[in-house]
């Protein structure tokens, strides 16, 4: 219903349509930006847009709609995403398009030109990155082109508004690029035939449609509506074409236009002898200050964190341990700094092209891998879910029920103890004085009281407060350092070194992108699942993601609490969780029907990254995150407050009785903190570190226990707001599924642990 | 020896009517040669035990299948020649093929089965069955055309072709550019093989590799 009134009103006042088209990460979706002054996710990662996105141009009234459609590398549907983009293509409305090619890589451009060309749509193309492409010594001949073409080509480099103005102009002179590909006889036969078959009013030119048919596009049978009877004659031109040649058709026609392609651009593009380099200030300041000063800490923090891994943090201080370090550093400057002046001092490339290498290269990527992944930790682990949370929490939002004392406004210099007080700020939380003022009407036993503002699940002192005091600084931060590494490049680098291993839990190095985002927020990590290939990878991923990925809000408190007993038992949770994630994702590989899909990506150049673009995206993560995520916590306290005022809480924990106390040998106590789990991952950490606390009285708490209730926890069931995704996203039953086999499961594996943590002398 | 010839050269047609699933019918036959040729020949064949005739269907016997097989390997390994080494094109390339199959013993096969890395397709992507060299596929001559996956790093190669039919992904090789005639370079193989053409970088599994063939133009 709402949908088709949609229509029609679009229909009626809406002139035309721009539609973006071209391949993967050539920069469709910053010119989305702006011509419609909309915000798209932009990254450096090759297929951020999986949706496509419309807004209406900026200036015409709403009368010209501007369509970004998935970056796809053929018109023939493989993949979701170019299915989508092709359909697009081949709806029926008064239509512009406009390609965007990344001018370096022409040639596969041109390839998506000249099934456009077939298509018999009016085009303009923007030749995107032309600084990039002028960087690499290589020159278009644009008029030349533009000639040969019969199409309106411009130059542009969108991330600087570069030849914008000019691209807007250009879609006002759209025309069909002069290109006739001939197939060679029994193709272009198979296609006259097939074409008498279609139906006579299509949006494309039927010749196009034909070829896709030949494709064997399967896809696209579906779309056209064609009639069984037709559909088996169709089936049978087809294969009698395919049955001359021992190649796949799809293979023979794009090696047809590849070629035509290649010999459109001979005498088209030339390279120059000697690309740009980098400036000789900027080099010498990279290869003898900034290299020699990041690698020594690379060494230094690596061989830190071994010590800390199996030593604890208290034996780490003696001078053996400092000379330790030293030597870490000093070994790695070397290192790296000997494969870095043999390699490519002389050969001049920029700084970027050398970091892009560096940080796929074999051998010395990981310790580099291993400091950015510290790095992240200190930022969203220590600083955004520490202090940042911490400071939110109780001084801002505070408590209904007590003052939380203000706090100090201060100016301090880091690593020293030097700090100065400007003034102390007189402010008790903004719970506290909304706990003030209902208690002039009602007593705070009140059930109004106690729903919302209520110690244990009261709607504002812990469905809102969580969701902003928590989720705010630590999603906020992760999404920061996220983004750098989004924009850089340096996640599809992180795909390549990854690869292998997402290979033996059935997926391949582009889950990556979702695995790591999961590390942030698990809900929105299994929505990008979508841009995984196979319905088989979707669904691993999924599970892994609910079973195995902590989130940062769960990560940062049990690495704070761990981490403060002993690094080897920080080490051992770690390897507990890698190892079920390891298993499950093998054994589901197996278990789960349909085929996985192999990798292929290409590797985006290294970036400077914009650092307006990582902060609007963070903002509009964070924006989106806190527009689902909220009323999911509103809904999932008031669940727990219903819960704990019938009186149920108890007799789930007197159920849960033996398998916790027997079976995973924790006081009953945690049970709830389990329970909790379901709301907020963290908050279950740190309600069964103080049910365990408790229960040791004065001792010291038993870091076995810790260690089983913790990996129980973590392993334990998704937070409500990502169980509702993976029901959106993956259906109802499946979602109950995991549900099923993984509660069970993270008891199951807390149990074994226990017992071989009672055998180890640990 | 004409006759020979002309034996196996409806052999190696009965083989690739089979190789397609259709059912062998003598009047096929009679289609390709003629009606003459194929009743004689056909007949000849069956007293020779290569095949058996049942009410016009011709199946193998075990000793014609064996030939057959050999014929269809001297084919497609001279089409790999002539294809990726010598690089004939056209009319001139399956003229050779043709002329070649009936010339050359079984060790000079061997010797250029192995000196091409054992293919496992011919150019037009039928499968090549496989000799005794294939099986035992003693590296002590490095192949010329081998699989991008046994190439190390550095080297620059040619895309000779690239087996299609084993691999439901290496269509998409060819939307990103990679086909026959292709220059790149291997830019790494640990932690995932790269390459690197023109100005794009890709990275690949060594599932897909093992099935684009190359050869090495400069180390």
């Amino acid at each position: 219903m709402h949908e088709t009134k949609n229509k029609e009103s679009d229909s009626k006042n809406i002139d035309y349509r721009i539609a973006l088209v071209g391949n993967p990460n050539v920069g469709k979706s910053v010119l989305f930006g702006l011509f419609t002054g909309k915000y798209v996710t932009v990254s450096n990662y090759p297929g951020t847009t999986v949706e496509v996105t419309k807004g209406m141009y900026a200036g015409s009234n709403d009368t010209i709609e501007v369509v970004d459609t998935p970056g796809a590398n053929s018109l023939i549907s493989h993949s979701e995403d170019e299915r989508v983009a092709r359909d697009i293509l081949l709806r029926d409305e008064e239509k512009k398009v406009l390609q965007i090619l990344d001018s370096k890589n022409i040639h596969r451009g041109l390839l998506i030109t000249t099934q456009l060309a077939e298509m018999g749509l009016p085009i303009s193309i923007g030749l995107n990155m032309w600084d990039e492409t002028l960087d690499r010594g290589m020159s278009i001949d644009t008029d030349k082109l533009q000639e040969t073409l019969g199409v309106t080509l411009t130059k542009t480099i969108a991330t600087q508004k570069y030849g914008i103005g000019a691209l807007r102009n250009s879609i006002n002179s759209v025309k069909v690029p002069k290109i006739r590909i001939d197939y060679g006889k029994t193709i272009e036969d198979g296609i006259t035939q097939l074409e008498t078959l279609l139906p006579d009013k299509t949006s494309v030119k039927k010749r196009a449609l034909a070829i896709m048919l030949l494709s064997f596009d399967e896809d696209l049978e579906e779309t056209l509506e064609v009639d069984e009877e037709a559909l088996v004659k169709i089936h049978a031109i087809r294969d009698g074409v395919q049955k001359e040649y021992g190649h796949p058709l799809s293979y023979v026609i794009t090696k047809k236009r590849s070629d035509y392609v290649n010999d459109l651009l001979k005498g088209i593009v030339s390279y120059r002898e000697h690309e740009a380099t980098a400036g000789a200030i900027s080099r010498n300041l990279f290869f003898f200050f900034f290299m020699p000063l990041f690698t020594f800490f690379v060494g230094y923090k690596v061989i830190d964190l071994l010590l800390f891994m199996f030593a604890g943090p208290l034996d780490t201080n003696g001078l053996a341990a400092l000379i330790l370090r030293l030597a870490g550093g000093a070994v790695s400057v070397g290192y790296y700094s000997f494969h870095l002046f043999s390699r490519e001092y002389r050969s001049k490339r920029k700084i970027t092209n050398i970091l892009g290498t560096l940080t796929m290269h074999p051998a010395l990527a990981w310790p580099m891998l291993i400091v950015v992944l510290w790095c992240i930790y200190k930022i969203v682990g220590q600083f955004g879910a520490g202090d940042c949370v911490d400071f939110v929490e109780s001084k801002i939002f505070g408590s209904s029920l007590e003052m939380s004392g203000g706090f100090d406004f201060k100016a301090f210099i880091p690593f020293t103890k030097i700090e100065y007080v400007f003034t102390h700020v007189n402010f008790q939380g903004i719970n506290y004085y909304l706990g003030l003022l209902c208690q002039k009407f009602i007593s705070s036993d009140n059930f109004f009281f106690q729903l919302f503002l209520g110690e244990e699940a009261g709607l504002m002192q812990v469905g809102v407060t969580y969701s902003i005091a928590i989720i705010l600084p630590i999603v906020g931060f992760f999404f920061i350092s996220f983004g750098l590494m989004e924009d850089s490049g340096y996640l599809p680098r992180l795909a390549v070194m990854l690869n292998r291993f997402f290979k033996i839990i059935g997926l391949n190095g582009k889950a990556v992108l979702p695995m790591v985002l999961g590390l942030g927020c698990d809900t929105m990590a299994t929505m990008t699942t979508r841009i995984l290939d196979t319905k088989k990878e979707r669904v691993i991923s999924t599970l892994l993601l609910a079973l195995a990925v902590p989130c940062s809000a769960q990560l940062g408190v049990i690495a704070g609490i761990l981490g403060s007993v002993s690094g080897a038992h920080l080490a051992i949770y770690f390897f507990v969780i890698f190892s079920q994630m390891l298993l499950v994702g093998y054994l589901s590989s197996k278990i789960i029907k349909g085929s996985g899909s192999d990798f292929l990506m290409e590797m985006p150049p290294f970036r400077r990254p914009k650092l307006a673009n990582i902060l609007m995206k963070t903002y509009y993560r964070t924006k989106w995150f806190l527009k689902e995520a909220v009323p999911l916590f509103v809904l999932g306290t008031f669940i727990l407050f219903i819960i704990t005022k019938l009186g149920v809480l108890t007799y789930i924990q007197r159920a849960a009785e033996p398998v916790v106390k027997h079976f995973l040998g924790l006081p009953v106590e945690t049970t709830q903190g389990f329970i909790l789990g379901f709301l907020r991952r963290d908050y279950a950490v740190v309600s069964i570190f103080k049910a365990l606390e408790k229960n040791a009285g004065s001792m010291v708490i038993d870091p076995n226990q810790l260690i089983v209730s913790l990996v129980v926890v973590t392993l334990f069931v998704p937070c409500l707001a990502n169980f509702f995704v993976m029901i959106k996203e993956r259906g109802a039953k499946i979602a109950f599924l995991m549900l099923a086999f993984i509660l069970p499961f993270s008891f199951l594996i807390g149990g074994i642990l226990r017992y071989i943590l009672q055998i180890l002398p640990i | 020896m004409a006759d020979e010839i002309q034996i196996e050269e409806i052999l190696e047609y009965i083989w690739i009517l089979e190789e397609n699933s259709d059912k062998t019918k003598s009047s096929l036959v009679s289609n390709k040669f003629g009606s003459d040729i194929a009743d004689t020949y056909l007949k000849v064949m069956a007293e020779q035990k290569l095949i058996n005739l049942h009410n016009s269907v011709i199946d193998f016997t075990e000793p014609g299948r064996e030939r057959a097989k050999l014929i269809i390997r001297r084919h497609r390994i001279a089409e790999r020649l002539l294809n990726d080494v010598l690089e004939m094109r056209g009319d001139e390339f399956e003229r050779g093929a043709c002329q070649f199959e009936h010339f050359v013993n079984e060790e000079i096969i061997a010797s250029i089965c192995t000196l091409l890395g054992h293919p496992a397709v011919c150019p037009h992507g039928n499968k090549i069955p496989q000799g005794q060299c294939c099986l035992s596929a003693k590296k002590n001559l490095d192949p010329i055309i081998s699989p991008l996956s046994e190439i190390k790093a550095g080297k620059m190669v040619k895309v000779v072709y690239i087996s299609t039919k084993s691999h439901a992904s290496l269509d998409r090789l060819t939307g990103i550019g990679v086909i026959p005639g292709l220059e790149l370079t291997i830019h790494q193989k640990f932690p995932s093989m790269i390459l690197q053409y023109g100005e794009t970088q890709l990275a690949l599994d060594n599932d897909i590799a093992k099935n684009v063939f190359v050869r090495i133009i400069q180390n």
